[in-house]
């Protein structure tokens, strides 16, 4: 008996083996070309269904690799699938066109794949429209242009001198760093881990995480942004919750439905400026500066630390907290005007 | 602080048509160059605090409520049903959680909590998660069934989801807010 069943898995493991692997028999097509560097001065890249990778591998030769892959079992199937998908790959006036076109209909369960292996000189202008796949650059100091939507972006130094672009829907921003960036992100999470300077960012039902920021300007709707250390920050938020770690010069706020926490602000601040509606705000002052304290809230509550000396005038709905902290020349402003908030002022 | 950053200025002006009209309007930069100025200026002041409540709901519930609310023998008959069974049952599961969260947001809104604002910007937020549906279906028709077509269509209903009860959690606490307010002033 144990023999039979012996032979029968002796029989079985192999046909079963080899049904695996024609079901993983990928059925491909590849594109290439190349194209001296120094005809090129813009890419212009759309994706679908795929992941694209630019990097810069010092030559001075444009080179773009496409491979299309189908996981299909049946031959025929996959030559139908195959044959929907073109890339059209075309230099024109300085423009590098590397395009994806796909034929309706008919199309199994995922069953394809398309990888795009772009090598381009991290000086050139780079435009990218991908959907449904992600795209890594490992450097880029040209401009930069990327529609990304349900899918992800990432790269290394993303170094422009004012001219890069992000619209980022349904998917992840990740960078180690970033400047001079005008950025719409919704639905998406936005992470530069190390610096950013200059950004501009219009941001809805997302995450934004930066390690370092030196200049912000956002506008913000059911957001949650956390910085690890601040220079300089203008923000108009609306059901978004502000964390920020440490505040180096100045911090101006417009908030509604969110939450405010500087967890801790320089001694040399420059400015606190918010106004907001509904939610709580902790600041976390300096107790060695010198500065000046105008705080007003409506149906709230303001709290600060005793060493302070502020004045506190109540009436029946309305608290003023005014005064000047510290004994020598002003240097720094904190102004507050809120309704319905909770503002906590405490030593670091 | 925004003297140095013209170029961005210059971007938003010279790339407009790049971002959809409602990104960035005009006079953003500019608007925060002022705010920066200015010491202190009141914040909003609802002039008519019931009838903007009062707008707020009717708004809300005359707008959007037929935009998410499943019809009724039509419940399980949505787009990813034809996919399979299993996504027809998630499609299912969010359209009347989000239907549900919506009846919570009425209430609120007619109790006075919110004001005609908020419902405006519901109501863009819910009209752009509808045409991103939209879009996606289109997309589908190019490749059925393709699994990341199905998840981006889930992810939508996820988020649109999850930013009902975020607004719904914000509002529950101003109610809360405003009547511990009302006790203390009442004592």
């Amino acid at each position: 008996m144990k023999q039979q069943i012996y032979k029968w898995i002796l029989w079985v493991i192999p046909l079963f083996m080899g049904v695996m692997a024609s079901a993983q028999t990928p059925y491909s097509k590849t594109y290439h070309q190349s194209y001296p560097a120094a005809k090129v001065s813009k890419l212009l890249l759309e994706s679908k269904f795929g992941n694209a990778t630019l990097k810069d591998n010092g030559s001075n030769t444009v080179t773009v690799d496409v491979r299309v892959e189908v996981k299909e079992q049946n031959e025929k199937a996959a030559k139908q699938i195959l044959d929907r998908i073109q890339i059209n790959i075309e230099l024109s006036g300085g423009t590098l066109m590397v395009e994806t076109s796909i034929e309706s209909g008919g199309m199994s369960n995922g069953s394809f794949s398309i990888e795009y292996d772009i090598n381009l000189p991290k000086n050139k202008d780079v435009m990218a429209e991908c959907k449904y796949g992600n795209l890594y650059i490992d450097a880029l100091t040209g401009a930069g242009m990327f529609e990304i939507a349900y899918g992800n972006i990432s790269g290394r130094n993303l170094l422009t001198k004012g001219n890069l672009m992000l619209e980022l829907a349904y998917g992840n921003a990740t960078f180690d760093n970033l400047q001079d960036a005008l950025m719409e992100v919704k639905y998406s999470n936005l992470a530069v881990k190390e610096k950013a300077r200059n950004l501009v960012i219009e941001s809805k039902n997302s995450t934004v995480k930066i390690g370092e920021m030196q200049e912000l300007t956002i506008e913000s709707k059911y957001d949650d942004v956390k910085i690890g250390s601040l220079d300089q920050m203008v923000i108009e938020m609306g059901y978004t919750n502000v964390e920020i770690g440490k505040l180096s010069t100045t911090f101006v706020a417009e908030t509604r439905y969110g939450n405010i926490n500087l967890q801790q602000v320089a001694a040399n601040f420059n400015k606190i400026v918010i106004e907001g509606e509904y939610g709580d705000i902790r600041l976390g002052m300096p107790d060695n500066a010198n500065y000046k304290v105008d705080m007003e809230c409506d149906y709230g509550s303001i709290v600060v630390p005793e060493y302070t000396g502020l004045k506190i005038e109540k009436d029946q709905h309305t608290t003023h907290v005014f005064g000047a902290v510290g004994t020598g020349k002003t240097t720094g402003a904190l102004v507050t005007s809120s309704k319905y908030v909770n503002v906590t002022v405490t030593a670091p | 602080m925004h003297n140095k950053p013209d170029y961005i200025e210059e971007l938003i002006r010279d790339n407009r048509e790049f971002f959809t009209p409602s990104t960035l309007p005009e006079g953003h930069t500019k608007r925060f160059e002022q705010r920066l100025k200015k010491q202190r200026q009141p914040v909003l002041k609802p002039i008519i605090p019931w009838l903007t409540t009062a707008a707020a709901a009717i708004v809300l519930i005359a707008v959007l409520l037929p935009q998410v609310r499943p019809q009724k023998g039509s419940e399980k008959q949505g787009v990813l049903t034809q996919v399979s069974d299993q996504y027809g049952e998630v499609e299912y599961y969010f359209t009347s959680s989000i239907h549900k969260s919506i009846g919570q947001l009425e209430t609120l809104l007619a109790e006075g909590y919110g004001t005609s604002t908020d419902s405006l910007m519901i109501q863009e937020e819910l009209r752009e998660l509808e045409e991103r549906h939209l879009q996606l279906q289109e997309d589908l028709k190019l490749a059925p069934d393709d699994e990341r077509i199905v998840n981006a269509m889930i992810e939508v209903y996820r988020r649109k989801m999850d930013l009902i009860n975020a607004i719904l959690m914000e509002l529950q606490e101003v109610k809360q807010r405003k009547n511990q307010t009302n006790e203390t002033t009442n004592l």
